[in-house]
Parts: C-alpha cells; sequence; structure tokens
C-alpha cells in the first residue's frame, strides 16, 4: 500500500516529458562545460597558484619593512613579516643609492643591445633567407648558440674573455693590438658583457627569417617591374611587412633586457655586480636583496617598481604602435 | 570518443583534487612536527628509524656523510640515513619537508639558530657526558650562536688557512722552498721577502711567466683578512652599542695596520685585486703560493700540482690564524632528535672521525686523532703523489681565530652588516679607497641601518 501511495506521489511530482529533456538538455551543456573546463583546469589553477597568487602575496610582503624568517607559525601565515607601512618604497625611492646604479646599468644595456640586436638579428635574417646552396648549414651555425645553455656559454666566455689568460687578449695580442681588462674593469665590463649577449641573437634571426619568407613576392616582383632597387624594396615592401615580427622582438626584447639576472650570475658568479657595480642589473639587485641581505619584503618592492616599470613601457609602445602592419584594412 | 576524454579529464580532475588536499595537509610537517621530545642517549641499538640529512649541493659532502652512514648503522642496524642535496636547507624545511639532519657552516649558525631551524645541543652533551676538552676549542666555538653562546653545531673537522706552495714552480724559478724553523720562524716579513723573490724570478723569466703571480689570496675574503687584521690586536671592530670602533682608537689604529698589510699584498703585485683574483690560479700552476685549507688539496691534486703545505705566517706578537669549518645540526622540526644525536655523537668519536677524514683531505677535530702520527687520515699525498707536511695543517692551533669580527651582534643585524664589511674589504684592499675613505663609508651604512631597522637589535 504504501508502495502504490509512493509511486502515485511520485509520478505526480514528475516533470512532464518536455521537460524533462530540457533538464537532460542542461545537465549535458553542463557535463559539457565541465568536460571542456576540466581540461583547461590545470593550466588555470596552475597559473592562479604559480604567478597569480605569488604576485599578489608579494605586494602585500612589499608593505611589510622587517623579515625575521621565524618559521615556528601556522601554515599560510605570513610567516615572520613584521612592521607594516611603505616603509620600503621610501627606501626605493630616497634611500637606496644603488636602486638607480641598478636602473643605470639595467636601461644603458636595454637601450643599447635591444635595437643592436634587432638590426643585426635582421641583417643575419635577410643574408640567411637568400637562396643560395647549403644555406641550411649557416641557419643552423647561426641558431646553435641558442640552444647552448647559458651556464655553459657564461662560462665559455669567462674564460674567453679572462683578463690574463683568455683567448680575447691572446688575439689582441697577435694583432698587436693593446690588451684589455674586459670583465675586471668598471670601465669595460658592460660594453663586453653587451657584446656576448649578442651571441644569441640566433633566437630573434629565426622569428625574422619567417616573417621574410611570408612577404608576398608577388610584390617583390611588382616593385621590381617598377623599376625600385633593393635598399628600395627592402625599406618600402620588406621591412613593412616584418613590422608584426619587430613588434613582439621589440616588446620580447625590452622585457628580456630589463629582466635580465641568468648570465650576469653565470659569468660574474657571486660577484654578480661586477667591478665598481658596473654591472649591477636590477634583477640581480632583487635576487641580492631577497637572499643576501634576507630583507625579503624590500626585494618585493623593488620587484614591484619594476613590474610597473615593465607595465608603463609596454603599454606605451602598444599605445603607438600604428606602424605595424598587420595586414588588409588594417 | 570526445565523450570519453571528457570523462577522462573530470576523473583527472577529482583525483587532481584530492592529491592536492592531501598534499595540502602535509604543510608546515618538516618545520614544525618536532614537537618536545625528552632527552635520551642511551637509546636501544634496535631502534628503528628513518632519517633524512641535507648537505649542500656537493657531491663530496653527499659522499662523506653516506659513508659516515655505513659506520654508524654497525650500531644501529635498523636507522637508515638518506642523504639529501639541497643549497638552500631553510627553503627546504619551509616547504614542509621532514628535515632530522642538516649540514650547516659554522658561520651561518647564528642566523640559523635565529631562524629557529636548529636544535639546542647542550642537554644532549650534558645528558651524554660529552667532553668538548676532547676538540679543537675553535672549532667546537664555530658551533655556539655569537649571541647566546648555546650549542647549535658538532664540527665535521678541522679546518684553518694555512699556506700551500708549489714545489715545480719554485724549482723552475729557482727559489728555495720556505721554511719555519726556530732560527728562521716563518713570519709575516718572511712570507714578504719570499713572494718579493718569486716576483723577482718571474719577471726574469719574461714571457714565460707573464701572467704568473706569486701568491693566490683574495686579501678582501673576510676570513683571511681578519688573520691579518686580529694579529695587530683587533678583538672586535664593533662597540657594545654595534656601531663602529671610534676613529682615533687603539682597535681603529690597529684595524688600520691589518688593512695596510692585506693592501699592500697586492699593490706590490704579490696578489691580485677582487676583479682579477681566480681561485683556480695555484691547481692550474700559474700561483707559486695559496692561502687555502686542507679540503682544497682535493682541487690541487686534481690539477697534478707537486705541493707542499707550511702555516699561516706569523705577524707581529700575537700572531693569528684564520679558521672556520662546517658541520652537522639536528634540525629544529626533526621526529627523531634523539637518533639524530646518536648520529653526531658517533661523528665526533674517534671511529666516526676516522670515517670521515680517511682519505677525504680533511683534518680530524678530535686532537688526539689528529696528533696521531700513525692516524690513517695522515695518507695525504700531494698531486704527484708526494708526501706532504701535514703537521702544518695542525701546528699553532693556539693561534686559531674564527669569524667573530662582529662580536655579539644579533643574527637579524649579521647579513646587512656583512654585505657593508665585504664591500668595505673590497674597495680599501683593491685600493680604491684608503683606509679613512672605507672606515667612514662603512660607519655612515652601519649607522643607517642602526636608524632604519631598529628591530634587528632588539
Amino acid at each position: 500500500m504504501t508502495e502504490q501511495i509512493a509511486s502515485i506521489v511520485a509520478e505526480e511530482q514528475a516533470p512532464p516529458a518536455g521537460r524533462r529533456n530540457k533538464t537532460q538538455l542542461k545537465r549535458r551543456s553542463l557535463l559539457d562545460r565541465l568536460g571542456w573546463f576540466a581540461f583547461i583546469l590545470p593550466v588555470v589553477l596552475g597559473v592562479l597558484i604559480f604567478s597569480f597568487y605569488p604576485m599578489v602575496i608579494s605586494l602585500y610582503y612589499s608593505f611589510f619593512k622587517t623579515y625575521t624568517g621565524t618559521t615556528n607559525m601556522p601554515s599560510f601565515y605570513v610567516n615572520g613579516f613584521l612592521n607594516f607601512g611603505v616603509f620600503n618604497y621610501k627606501k626605493l625611492f630616497t634611500l637606496d643609492s644603488e636602486v638607480w646604479i641598478a636602473l643605470r646599468v639595467t636601461f644603458t644595456y636595454a637601450i643599447v643591445v635591444v635595437p643592436l640586436s634587432l638590426v643585426l638579428s635582421f641583417l643575419v635574417a635577410l643574408l640567411l633567407n637568400s637562396q643560395v646552396k647549403g644555406i641550411g648549414v649557416f641557419r643552423v651555425i647561426y641558431y646553435l648558440p641558442v640552444i647552448i645553455p647559458t651556464t655553459i656559454s657564461g662560462l665559455l666566455w669567462a674564460d674567453f674573455f679572462d683578463a690574463r689568460f683568455g683567448l680575447a687578449n691572446n688575439i689582441l695580442a697577435s694583432l698587436r693590438l693593446p690588451e684589455s681588462r674586459f670583465l675586471t674593469s668598471a670601465q669595460t665590463a658592460l660594453p663586453t658583457f653587451m657584446a656576448m649577449q649578442l651571441w644569441t641573437l640566433g633566437a630573434s634571426m629565426i622569428l625574422w627569417l619567417s616573417a621574410l619568407k611570408n612577404v608576398p613576392q608577388s610584390l617583390i616582383e611588382s616593385a621590381k617591374l617598377d623599376g625600385a632597387g633593393p635598399l628600395r624594396r627592402l625599406w618600402k615592401i620588406i621591412v613593412p611587412m616584418c613590422t608584426p615580427i619587430l613588434f613582439y622582438n621589440l616588446i620580447t626584447g625590452i622585457i628580456g633586457a630589463l629582466q635580465l639576472y641568468g648570465p650576469v650570475m653565470t659569468l660574474m658568479g657571486q660577484n654578480g655586480a661586477g667591478p665598481d657595480n658596473a654591472l649591477l642589473f636590477y634583477a640581480y639587485k632583487i635576487y641580492g636583496t631577497a637572499f643576501a641581505d634576507w630583507n625579503m619584503g624590500y626585494a618585493c618592492a623593488l620587484a614591484w617598481f619594476l613590474f610597473v616599470i615593465i607595465a608603463a613601457l609596454t603599454a606605451l609602445i602598444f599605445r603607438t604602435n600604428k606602424w605595424v602592419y598587420y595586414g588588409d584594412g588594417e | 570518443m570526445r565523450k570519453l576524454l571528457q570523462k577522462l579529464a573530470i576523473i583527472l580532475l577529482a583525483v587532481s583534487c584530492v592529491m592536492g588536499a592531501s598534499a595540502c595537509d602535509g604543510f608546515g610537517g618538516g618545520g614544525n612536527g618536532g614537537g618536545y621530545q625528552p632527552v635520551d642517549v642511551a637509546l636501544d641499538p634496535n631502534t628503528e628509524a628513518h632519517l633524512i640529512a641535507v648537505v649542500d649541493v656537493d657531491s663530496f659532502e653527499k659522499k662523506l656523510l653516506e659513508d659516515a652512514a655505513k659506520g654508524f648503522q654497525t650500531h644501529f642496524p635498523n636507522v637508515s640515513i638518506e642523504v639529501i642535496q639541497n643549497g638552500d636547507v631553510i627553503s627546504y624545511i619551509r616547504s614542509g619537508d621532514q628535515v632530522d639532519i642538516m649540514s650547516v657552516i659554522g658561520e651561518n649558525v647564528s642566523f640559523f639558530a635565529s631562524q629557529g631551524v636548529l636544535t639546542e645541543l647542550d642537554p644532549y652533551l650534558e645528558a651524554q657526558e660529552f667532553d668538548t676538552s676532547k676538540y679543537f676549542p675553535s672549532m667546537m666555538d664555530l658551533g655556539k650562536d655569537t649571541v647566546s653562546k648555546k650549542q647549535y653545531m658538532m664540527p665535521r673537522d678541522y679546518s684553518r688557512i694555512v699556506l700551500f706552495y708549489n714545489k715545480d714552480l719554485f724549482d723552475r724559478l729557482n727559489v728555495s722552498y720556505p721554511v719555519d724553523t726556530e732560527e728562521s720562524p716563518w713570519t709575516w716579513e718572511a712570507f714578504l721577502a719570499k713572494c718579493e723573490e718569486i716576483k723577482t724570478a718571474m719577471a726574469a723569466g719574461g714571457a714565460d711567466y707573464k701572467n704568473y703571480v706569486p701568491v693566490e689570496g683574495s686579501m678582501s675574503y673576510d676570513i683571511l683578512n681578519w688573520g691579518i687584521v686580529s694579529s695587530y690586536g683587533v678583538d672586535c671592530l664593533l662597540k657594545d652599542d654595534f656601531t663602529l670602533v671610534d676613529k682615533g682608537s687603539p682597535t681603529y689604529a690597529n684595524w688600520q695596520k691589518g688593512m695596510t698589510a692585506a693592501r699592500d699584498l697586492i699593490k706590490s703585485g704579490y696578489s691580485l685585486d677582487s676583479d682579477n683574483y681566480s681561485p683556480s690560479h695555484f691547481q692550474t700552476g700559474v700561483a707559486a703560493m695559496a692561502f687555502g685549507v686542507a679540503p682544497a688539496m682535493q682541487g690541487f691534486n686534481l690539477g697534478q700540482i707537486n705541493y707542499d703545505v707550511i702555516s699561516f705566517p706569523a705577524i707581529g706578537n700575537t700572531p693569528k690564524a684564520p679558521s672556520g669549518t662546517s658541520g652537522y645540526a639536528i634540525a629544529n622540526g626533526s621526529g627523531n632528535k634523539n637518533i639524530a644525536w646518536a648520529f653526531l655523537n658517533y661523528l665526533m668519536s674517534e671511529e666516526g672521525q676516522t670515517v670521515l677524514t680517511t682519505g677525504t683531505g680533511l683534518v680530524p677535530v678530535l686532537t688526539a686523532l689528529a696528533e696521531d702520527k700513525n692516524a690513517a687520515w695522515r695518507g695525504m699525498k700531494n698531486g704527484k703523489g708526494n708526501d706532504i707536511n701535514i703537521d702544518a695543517l695542525l701546528s699553532y692551533s693556539e693561534r686559531d681565530v674564527i669569524a667573530d669580527w662582529f662580536g655579539n651582534l644579533p643574527a637579524l643585524a649579521r647579513s646587512p652588516y656583512k654585505g657593508f664589511y665585504n664591500n668595505f674589504l673590497k674597495l680599501v684592499c683593491d685600493g680604491k679607497k684608503s683606509f679613512e675613505q672605507g672606515y667612514t663609508l662603512l660607519a655612515q651604512n652601519i649607522d643607517q641601518i642602526k636608524r632604519d631597522y631598529p628591530e634587528y637589535f632588539v
């Protein structure tokens, strides 16, 4: 009896066939969406946990003046950070003269190396774009330095530019040219380092090469028929057609230059700042503040200042990107 | 197929969430899991435990401790010791991983203790009735916190700076070997005379010795520099309020003398400034002499250098010899403190010390074993397989001086002080600033840190 009553109630409460189908569809659609979310969730979680969360927490930490490092606190608590305030930012702008040295070194490097690297890699790409037998071998040779690990190339260059026993001074001596102190003098350390960084221009070169391959031959042929010389064709057709890659290389080049750290560390070891702070790059300053001075709050403030600079520069470049050619109608 | 993939992705997501949640449960375990454990130094040999020991990223350090662990297992067969290499042990502990034993260099003991990651060893020493007088006192002092004077680390070996000299290079230059006898004691003056002799001979050798250098020694390396400065009678560079000693005080005058002696070594062309200094000049045979510690002999042997050793040159009437080593400590978060202490106690025993020092280039910290003429560790040879003057590694131990130039400066202030001091040493030793200028800059830096970070000094 009870079962009968229950089945009648259930029948009465059950939605009509149309509604049932809709519910099923909704459920399927939800399952569909959940499935796709599941696919992207590992990446989203990764970004949230390993990029976004550290960024936000580092902004919070940047307002703590003192880092004691004590560990006997509960998990997820702000371990060892004391004295909330704006002291670190005051120190950054008014008290710490090294910050401005680091900015000067970093910006000098960026202003010289980024354009030079763009021009040289473009010229190399132009050469490697020619239809010569065995050109593939040259392409590999130019790209090879990019796949050599930074640590290995750092050690090689350190040996090459060793002021006392390095090959560089031997070459200069054999050419009867005056020897140089390279990385051991405040005057020559940064130029030497800049020259070394051009070693990896193969990375930009490969992008230029792909852009050059996409320049329509019909345009080149038309220009030729119209009597345009090689330089005119280069300036009026090839370069404008490659501006998206130029734009990309410019943005990544500036960001990379302002964040430069690894090559300095591998080349100079613990003495990463070089003679008289000649190689005190901003990122190295952040590292030293965090892991040599154990001043984590101040290191976070320094990192955020760099973030603001990079964001502002990137925004400026994006706002002035009218010179970039994205195709018809752009 | 698409549905199958979707289902798989959802299952994967669910599994990830469960695993993530279970992993989160472990946060803080390694750092805080120790809790109170009553001291017990009379453990049952059948005690079962698995210990995690963290050493620096150095295969030598790893093998050394693994060999010692094998010896320990003959006494505690049910204890296994896993040796892990990690260059940043504090971060490793904070990440929640279990650590029982950790390698710590003497200079870091106070800082590590201030971070709360080390276990105080005094209760164990007391319960064990451990006789610390059987060890080189300078090395035992290295294991103490500079402020509280509590023991946190047991030294691994006896290590202090001596002078190595390349016998083949001396022969080629026709320069006699340095000697240390009653008639001609090995003093700083004798050392300078030897440097001059070598420099002259190298200059006479022309292009063959163009880039050679009489002595490899970084004068701005703090502990080496301190050996020179403290020989002039300087005990501490700071006053009681942690500001620099007063200009014009006797300590200031003696400090200046020491710094001048260090700078003159570079100025005279006997050694290289910090920009040109390389720790491999002796190993590659281009430096005639080198300041170094016993473990450096491994590198010299790889370079097949035919070297011998003499003690650190005696400076003035109160000569000092710069000393320092690393050792082992018990992590504060360890859940196996008693068995970890048993391992440390084994390392300090004659058997443990023999394992640590035989064929490794290390000198025992146990005085009796170090002075035993027949001990196995004395079988050290140079890069050409020749005997070396082992006694020079031990002699004049009363001259030992450790890195105590900041006295009982609190641990939090040590990092910035160290940074300023190292900068001062470079500037003055390299001749980029006079001692007075360097002193003024250092004093300003210290005053600023005192003004800006008073909480460091509490």
